[in-house]
């Protein structure tokens, strides 16, 4: 375990449980297939992870701040933590060997999962839950994978078979899962790359427009909510804001330096280009507003063999450059944690070190709180993914000088 | 894991106050900062959940602080001229799951139009008693419960279009 008395302990074990992963005995598997936990047994954005295990893998880590971590639950990881359960106390336990480190607990089983849709769709393949986010996939493959121009990192959607969601499943889907009372602050959309069309994107837009439309029919006014999606042109993104009832924009940036970018990102590089993902994530500023947008790095990545830099100071210099750049106009710039996988181009290699972690997510937290930007839309509870957003969570007096949402009403 | 306290049983004096609607609760922090809380309650005769209105807020941060770094708070319990009061753990967050449900349902229940950020579980210690004035400076300055928040929080389902929830049926 790593200490750093200036951050908050929680942030640190989650940096130190992703980066040496977790693995559950079998009590505690055994304890997550009841009903309160049992997960989905499909996969909404085709990650595979632990196809030897029998049972149902559970949701994510819940630790006791309700600090939020995404294992890869199954995965050969070297120095793993373990998850255990304590028949006797009837809680579950993270372990370093025999040493308990703290009580931890599992994101608890969402009521629409086993439900299936009037077309008799099971409603787990169609979204996912966290502890406060409904997550849908309108689009379960990645074109980019087709001409093998997808990004280096990634390993969504290697496995998964059919592509569009249908949209009457996804609406059914947020009905029944928004019946379960305040289980859900924020609904998310994304999905693979579809870069099909008149021009590049133009039948994704319009399917995200649609789905999000016939969402938005069911809310007054405007819901939490965000759309992970590439960086469209400004007047796609002002249709989007202003056909539906959307409240935030992720188009992700993932590889912060221009030349690492394009070796790493294919795809994104063809199709819109590092540039103009930049200018067009500034532009969306214009529709959706100050601290509205958002994008994000995948940590690590950037330190990768063959391409990556040589140093973690040169990484660190490259990412804190971006991430004010992009504060210093309005756009929350996150960090989010690489994790190698097999079926990515990276494939499995050493993660950098964890203090780079360390300062990465305290430098992001830093940077953003300078320019009085809060990450409501992606914070510990509606997100859960970014250690630096984690942080903010003392940050309350922003207040006085924060340049977003002051006092903005949902 | 730290030496944290145990979720012991309440005594009884202190369950039927916590039940009492004219008892006031305050919680306070190392920092000094004293607010008055209302939604607080106990679940199973041991625990005690406090349900946070915004998390965004002086005494959501204080929250934080005290779960993060371990610093014990006080609850003090104040009926009339009588004041009990116990050191607090603040031992865990809640923002789903069982706890928080029945905190979010309770609240629910006397305000239909009721909502939490987040449910915070307490463990409290040994209960004393003491004379109202020990706290005079504390209570006299407590803040309110969404001293400083600038987010107000809604879960979706309080935002949909009408009452025939759930959802249209």
């Amino acid at each position: 375990m790593v200490n750093d008395l200036s951050v908050s302990p929680f942030v640190l074990l989650k940096l130190s449980m992703i980066w040496h992963g977790v693995v559950l005995t079998e009590r505690a598997l055994d304890r997550l297939q009841a009903p309160d936990y049992c997960f989905g047994k499909w996969e909404p954005f085709g990650l595979t992870n632990g196809s030897h295990v029998k049972k149902v893998l559970p949701g994510a880590i819940l630790l006791r701040d309700a600090t939020f971590v995404h294992i890869n639950y199954g995965e050969p990881f070297t120095d793993p933590f373990t998850a255990d359960f304590d028949p006797e106390t009837g809680c579950f336990l993270l372990m370093e060997k025999d040493h308990v480190i703290d009580e931890i607990d599992f994101v608890p089983r969402p009521s629409f999962y086993g439900k299936v849709t009037s077309k008799g769709t099971p409603m787990e393949t169609v979204a996912l839950a966290r502890a406060q986010k409904l997550i849908l996939s309108a689009f379960q493959k990645c074109l980019f994978w087709k001409n093998g121009e997808q990004c280096h990192y990634c390993a969504f959607f290697s496995q998964t078979k059919t592509a569009e969601v249908d949209e009457e499943d996804i609406f059914e889907t947020v009905q029944e899962a928004l019946k379960e009372p305040g289980r859900y602050s924020q609904i998310y959309l994304s999905g693979g790359s579809d870069f099909r069309g008149d021009y590049p994107f133009e039948e994704e837009i319009q399917r995200y427009i649609r789905i999000f439309r016939s969402i938005s029919t069911l809310f007054q006014g405007r819901f939490h909510s965000q759309l992970m999606a590439p960086a469209y042109k400004k007047e796609d993104v002002k249709k989007i804001y202003e056909e539906t009832g959307i409240t935030s924009y992720c188009p992700n940036i993932e590889i912060m330096d221009k030349t690492l970018f394009q070796r790493l990102c294919p795809g994104k590089e063809k199709w819109i280009g590092y540039d103009t993902w930049i200018r067009r994530t500034l532009d969306a500023v214009d529709v959706f507003g100050e601290g509205n947008v958002y994008t994000q790095i995948v940590a690590g990545a950037e330190l990768a063999r063959p391409y990556g830099f040589q140093s973690i100071d040169d990484a660190l210099r490259s990412n804190f450059k971006g991430c004010e750049f992009f504060a210093k106009n309005g756009v929350i710039c996150l960090s989010t944690i690489w994790r190698p996988h097999r079926y990515a181009k990276l494939g499995f290699q050493p993660m950098p070190p964890l203090d780079y972690y360390i300062r990465l997510t305290k430098g992001f937290h830093e940077i953003r709180k300078s320019y009085g930007l809060v990450a409501v839309d992606d914070n510990y509870k509606l997100c859960g993914n970014h250690p630096d957003s984690d942080l903010e969570r003392l940050d309350f007096s922003c207040k006085t000088d924060c340049r977003q949402k002051t006092c903005r009403k949902l | 894991m730290q030496n944290r306290l145990q979720a012991e049983n309440l005594p009884e004096a202190i369950e039927k106050l916590l039940q009492n609607q004219e008892c006031l609760s305050y919680l306070v922090f190392v920092s000094g900062d004293c607010f008055q809380v209302r939604e607080i309650y106990s679940p199973d005769s041991k625990r005690i959940l406090y349900g946070l209105q915004r998390e965004y807020s002086r005494l959501g941060r204080s929250l934080v602080d005290a779960i993060w770094f371990h610093h014990p708070a006080k609850l003090l319990l104040v009926c009339g001229q009588e004041l009990f009061w116990s050191e607090v753990d603040v031992y865990k967050c809640h923002i789903a799951g069982p706890l928080f449900t029945d905190n979010l349902l309770r609240i629910r229940k006397k305000n239909p139009g009721g909502d939490i950020a987040s449910s915070w579980e307490f463990r409290t210690g040994e209960w004393k008693k003491a004379n109202r004035t020990s706290f005079q400076k504390e209570t006299a300055n407590a803040m309110s419960e969404t001293e400083g928040s600038f987010l107000e929080e809604v879960h979706l389902d309080r935002k949909l279009r009408d009452t025939t929830h759930p959802v249209f049926r």
